[in-house]
């Protein structure tokens, strides 16, 4: 491919997956989970507005306040530019859903490194419009830079291994990356076992790159434990905090248990008839790919080996997999034939079924969950004369204080603290018993948001 | 060709240069910034000439809140301090700081309109004794009377204080949260005046 048809055909995958990302943040509403409100954007909204709900971790010190602060600071972009309330939320989601396509190119450079051109161009389409990514990045999770750090991070440390000119120079970005998405995302750790133990290896054979590769994982370290000094009072408190109650006191098992095969149904439920196509491409791609298939392998296995499990975690497994499967398409051109366009005839065949299977998959998922919920919070901030809010369900499954944007109290509802006349907005939902309590007490409808009520207090 | 290839290669310097100098500046705001908690009004002020003495720190009458932070975990509110209830049934109606991040915890009742004040009264959850603070009126932000807290352990305490007009009665703690007595938990402040 011509220099001029590789820039064109790159901004072309940049620009169709940029309108798909942005479509689907447009049509998703609510969130995926309650982290991605209470874990960093209530926080960082807390030190920006004054008001907000901080959940235990905050108290413990189990999270770090890198992400956070860096959410945060977008947020103040925000700010500034007008944006207000539920807006940061959303925004921050535009923000990571636009970043996901940061593993475009780097899919396209790891790709080619195992199965040429048309390896690194399947990688990159795919990547661009991954439906798992498309439905987890509009959200303000970790998982998102995570993921992105981790794949630049894995590309880098890949191409270093090729070039010795520059393999120290890489090696030392390759660890600073990846560190970075273990300060963000601890569980990242996992992706680290097979770059350093390759980089180890390698200091055997008299090979310096291991140095350049401690010495990014050290400034890694230090961003942590300098964060951690300056919020919690102590270096690397987090961590040390975050090991303790997830490991030694396996208090990750208080968190949605599943079996240790639920990563496995995920993926199957996700890509469904694609599978038929994606394990044997996958397989073909396994030995070429084998040092990011075992990435990928050792950190399937390692959330298997972990009690509580959801969905999002496997994020970052989503491009390296697509890597494999892309480097099994390459080997699969080359046995059926030798001319160049059937093989990327067959590449883009087999990349649209699996992108066409997973958004089959993907669909399957709540994309407005608690949405209504919040939208009714929103209704409430907007009332002159709300003095409280209460609603039903938990505290944490709630849009937080950035969708009430007023400095209220907002508690879920309890009969008893809802006597006290701050408390002037419920949001009710259907069935309830605090639905019948509404009626009783003749609270005056406000507004309906599918199977909530707002209700006011005369 | 050539002119591509330079687009291609700028374009790409732009958006990460851009995106790194945004995130940083945006961090760097974001690290100085720590927002106070602050409330809005809800209601009209009393009206001027009253032949009674009121509590002007209500909700109802206007008033409203600057807290330097609240427990948000628990959410001890700052606009419970102005909620009417002296002793309310649960203990979450109360204001409490934030014990982790607040090294000067400081609550300001601020009224809807300059008023002659008589008497503040302050009621504290009995259960802790802190009572190391510095009370004040002030008009316009500037301090008129100070007085101390009492050092006793009693739930109500009252000042007689002699505000001919305020429009802001402020309390500024001096507390070691890590200490067995650090533990500032208020549920009322009346502003008796006019």
């Amino acid at each position: 491919m011509s220099r001029r048809n590789h820039i064109i055909l790159f901004w072309s995958i940049i620009a169709v997956g940029l309108v798909v990302h942005v479509a689907c943040w447009l049509t998703k509403t609510g969130m995926h989970y309650p982290d991605e409100i209470f874990q960093y954007v209530e926080p960082a909204y807390i030190r920006l507005e004054g008001y907000g709900w901080l959940p235990w971790e905050f108290s413990r010190g189990v999270r770090n306040w890198t992400l956070i602060a860096f959410y945060g600071g977008w947020m103040k972009i925000f700010l500034l530019l007008g944006a207000e309330g539920a807006w940061l939320h959303r925004l921050i989601g535009l923000h990571n859903t636009v970043l996901a396509l940061a593993i475009v190119p780097a899919a396209l450079r790891m790709g080619r490194l195992y199965g040429g051109e048309i390896a690194g161009w399947t990688a990159a389409a795919v990547c661009a419009v991954l439906p798992p990514v498309l439905f987890y990045s509009p959200h303000p999770l970790s998982e998102v830079p995570a993921m992105v750090l981790t794949t630049w991070g894995l590309t880098l440390w890949l191409e270093g291994r090729g070039d010795p000119a520059r393999e120290g120079r890489l090696a030392f970005i390759a660890a600073l990356l990846l560190g970075l998405s273990v300060v963000i995302r601890f569980f990242s750790a996992a992706f680290l076992i097979v770059p350093t133990i390759d980089y180890a290896f390698r200091l055997f054979q008299r090979n310096r790159a291991f140095l350049y590769y401690a010495a990014g994982g050290l400034v890694s370290i230090a961003v942590l434990a300098f964060s951690d000094w300056v919020t919690w009072g102590t270096p690397l408190h987090s961590a040390i905090e975050y090991f303790r109650y997830n490991l030694l006191e396996w208090g990750n098992a208080h968190h949605g248990v599943s079996p240790w095969w639920q990563y496995l149904d995920w993926m199957v439920e996700r890509i469904g008839w694609g599978l038929v196509l994606f394990l044997p491409l996958i397989l073909l791609g396994l030995w070429r790919t084998r040092l990011v298939s075992a990435i990928w392998i050792i950190a399937i296995v390692g959330l298997s080996a972990i009690a509580h499990k959801e969905e999002r975690f496997m994020l970052s497994c989503w491009p390296l997999m697509v890597v494999t499967f892309s480097a099994g398409i390459a080997r699969l051109g080359e046995v059926l034939t030798t001319a160049g366009r059937r093989r990327a005839l067959v590449a883009a065949v087999a990349g649209a079924a699996l992108v066409a299977s997973t958004a089959w998959g993907v669909s399957k998922l709540d994309w407005h969950w608690y949405g209504p919920l919040f939208e009714a919070q929103q209704y409430v901030g907007r009332q002159p004369d709300a003095t409280g809010c209460m609603f039903s369900g938990r505290i944490h499954l709630s849009g937080g204080s950035a969708w009430i944007n007023r400095n209220v109290p907002m508690d879920s509802y309890q009969a008893d603290l809802g006597r006290n006349p701050l408390f002037n907005y419920f949001i009710v939902k259907d069935g309830t018993h605090e639905a019948t309590r509404a009626r009783l007490r003749r609270w005056v409808e406000q507004a309906r948001f599918e199977d909530y009520v707002v209700y006011r207090r005369e | 060709m050539d002119n591509l290839e330079r687009l291609d290669a700028w374009l790409v310097r732009i958006i990460v240069g851009v995106y790194a100098v945004l995130s940083l500046l945006g961090f760097l705001a974001f690290v100085s910034t720590k927002a106070v908690s602050l409330t809005q009004a809800v209601a009209e002020a009393p009206p001027t000439g009253l032949e009674e003495d009121v509590n002007l720190a209500l909700l109802e009458n206007g008033a409203w809140i600057e807290a330097s932070s609240y427990a948000y975990h628990y959410i001890h509110h700052p606009l419970f301090v102005i909620d009417g209830l002296t002793s309310p049934p649960s203990t979450k109606e109360q204001w409490v700081p934030d014990k982790r991040s607040d090294e000067a915890p400081s609550l300001a009742v601020h009224l809807a309109r300059p008023s002659l004040i008589r008497e503040v009264v302050v009621y504290h959850d009995p259960r802790y004794t802190d009572r190391s603070y510095i009370l004040s009126c002030s008009l316009g932000g500037e301090a008129v009377t100070s007085v101390s807290g009492s050092g006793r352990r009693d739930a109500r305490e009252t000042f007689d204080l002699a505000c001919e007009s305020a429009d802001e009665v402020r309390l500024d703690f001096d507390w070691n949260p890590d200490s067995s007595g650090g533990h500032i938990r208020i549920y009322e402040i009346m502003v008796i005046g006019r």
